[in-house]
């Protein structure tokens, strides 16, 4: 929320004094990703340690599957956030699809589930868009009234 | 006579002027009552006092947003928040006497200020955007919460619940309602004067040109979150006197404080409106689901009625201003 304005309290330090002390600082503006797989293998062997033998082939399965859908949701966030916006309604059209899809699945074929839940769920991230990009609504607003009302639409539907 | 006269209208004009948003939802506001009066005829003091004290905990939380919007930043824990001073004063008040739930709704108070302040040093210390650090802050408060208490429990000083409930003087003036005015006015009024309001201000329309003309903006900025924590303590004691006990899970009041005050004129980008225009847009918000319960309107269209009156008003909002741009 500070967006462009939030460079009052930052005293940029000379480049090469940064590059010379604050090389491993730089290392971690630049690159999250490195010390966020650092954080990923103590926190595993944490749990090695803290419960010998509980990392395995089936661990990593069921781990990563748990993580899939959560993981999904934040690369789809990534993209709201690299317009400037968020996305609040990305649980609601989640859950959305995942009913429309589990109601619809058993009497019109899989395809047809599938098929009309990317339908809805894109309808909705295109109301969204159109909000914010044409109708200039502040991103926090358009998507939390879009996921009240997809939600509201579901329970109607059930 | 005549020119000072002029000078009263012209006055009252720039006034009207600035808070046209205010005053629109104000009539938007008597719009629904009346409404609500044509559904239900009968409908009257009672429901108006029902009405007082349900809003209460989310009026309360609206103008903690209002506040730290207003400073430029945004807090996504103010739902925690409230739990938090929920479970912590019924904990404390169950079978305590008068005197020691004094005590403790002093206590609670400043546990807000503290906990607000911890949002607030955080924000400014890491410089971490304020959507992400509260976000992860509603976490550490609602997980304490639950800590505290992990099932709604606790009770209520009976003071704390009869000062709320009921009529004072003419049956159309909800205790509730009396308790709100007066605290906004203690706190929010003279600081809205002094230069600490102007800074706050400041910060949220421009943080540069404030830094620039020698605002301390971290601290200012701290300051607003301490002021969110204290009003989202209010809204947690206004909780537990509702309820009669403490509520560990924390409802949907950031949403809604957050709709609430994007409906009363707060500009999200910081820097404008005031806490008048939240309080009503809570009361026509609570009005709206009353409208369509009597309509005889299916409970669950309702939710997906208000986020359509949400995005409809804020988009006609955004097409006035669109439109004054142009002109």
């Amino acid at each position: 929320m500070t967006g462009t304005a939030g460079t009052a309290g930052n005293t940029g330090a000379p480049r090469s004094r940064s590059l010379a002390d604050g090389g491993w600082r730089r290392v971690v503006r630049d690159q999250p990703i490195i010390p966020l797989v650092i954080l990923l293998a103590v926190l595993v062997a944490l749990l090695e340690l803290a419960k010998p033998g509980i990392v395995s082939g089936n661990w990593v399965a069921t781990t990563v599957r748990a993580a899939i859908p959560l993981a999904i949701l934040a690369a789809c966030q990534t993209l709201a956030m690299l317009t400037g916006g968020i996305d609040l309604s990305v649980g609601a059209i989640a859950s959305m699809a995942a009913f429309l899809m589990a109601t619809l699945a058993t009497g019109q074929g899989p395809v047809v589930a599938i098929g009309v839940a990317f339908a809805a769920a894109a309808i909705a991230g295109l109301v969204n868009g159109i909000g914010i990009g044409v109708f200039k609504v502040h991103p926090l607003i358009m998507t939390l009234g879009i996921s009240l009302v997809v939600l509201g639409l579901m329970s109607v539907y059930q | 006579m005549s020119r000072s006269r002029a000078e009263i209208a012209e006055l009252a004009g720039s006034w009207a002027r600035r808070n046209v948003w205010t005053l629109g939802l104000f009539g938007l506001l008597v719009a629904f009552f009346g409404i609500t009066k044509l559904l239900q005829p009968n409908y009257g003091p009672a429901a108006i006092q029902g009405l007082a004290i349900a809003i209460l905990p989310i009026a309360f939380a609206a103008v903690a947003q209002t506040i730290v919007v207003i400073s430029g930043g945004i807090d996504l824990s103010v739902g925690s928040m409230m739990a938090l001073a929920s479970v912590t004063s019924a904990v404390l008040m169950k079978g305590q006497g008068d005197l020691f739930g004094v005590g403790v709704v002093v206590g609670v108070l400043g546990l807000g200020l503290v906990v607000g302040a911890i949002n607030g040093a955080l924000v400014v210390v890491t410089k971490v955007p304020d959507i992400v650090v509260t976000l992860a802050m509603s976490f550490v408060w609602a997980g304490t919460a639950l800590l505290i208490l992990n099932t709604p429990g606790g009770g209520a000083a009976p003071w704390l619940m009869a000062i709320i409930s009921g009529p004072l003087g003419t049956p159309w003036l909800p205790k509730a309602m009396v308790v709100l005015a007066v605290i906004v006015a203690i706190v929010w009024l003279p600081l809205r004067r002094s230069t600490v309001g102007l800074t706050l201000y400041a910060i949220g329309s421009s943080r540069l040109a404030a830094f620039r003309s020698g605002v301390a903006v971290g601290p200012t900025k701290i300051l607003a979150y301490t002021l969110t924590g204290f009003f989202a303590a209010l809204g947690g004691l206004a909780l537990t006197a509702t309820g009669g006990v403490g509520a560990p899970v924390p409802g949907s009041y950031t949403l809604q404080s957050v709709a609430a005050i994007v409906l009363g004129g707060v500009s999200l980008a910081g820097g404008r409106g005031g806490v008048l225009g939240p309080i009503i847009a809570v009361i026509v918000l609570a009005l709206v689901r009353t409208d369509l319960f009597f309509a005889g309107v299916d409970p669950n269209w309702s939710t997906a009625i208000q986020g359509a009156i949400l995005i409809g008003v804020v988009m006609f909002g955004s097409l006035v201003a669109m439109r004054k741009v142009r002109a």
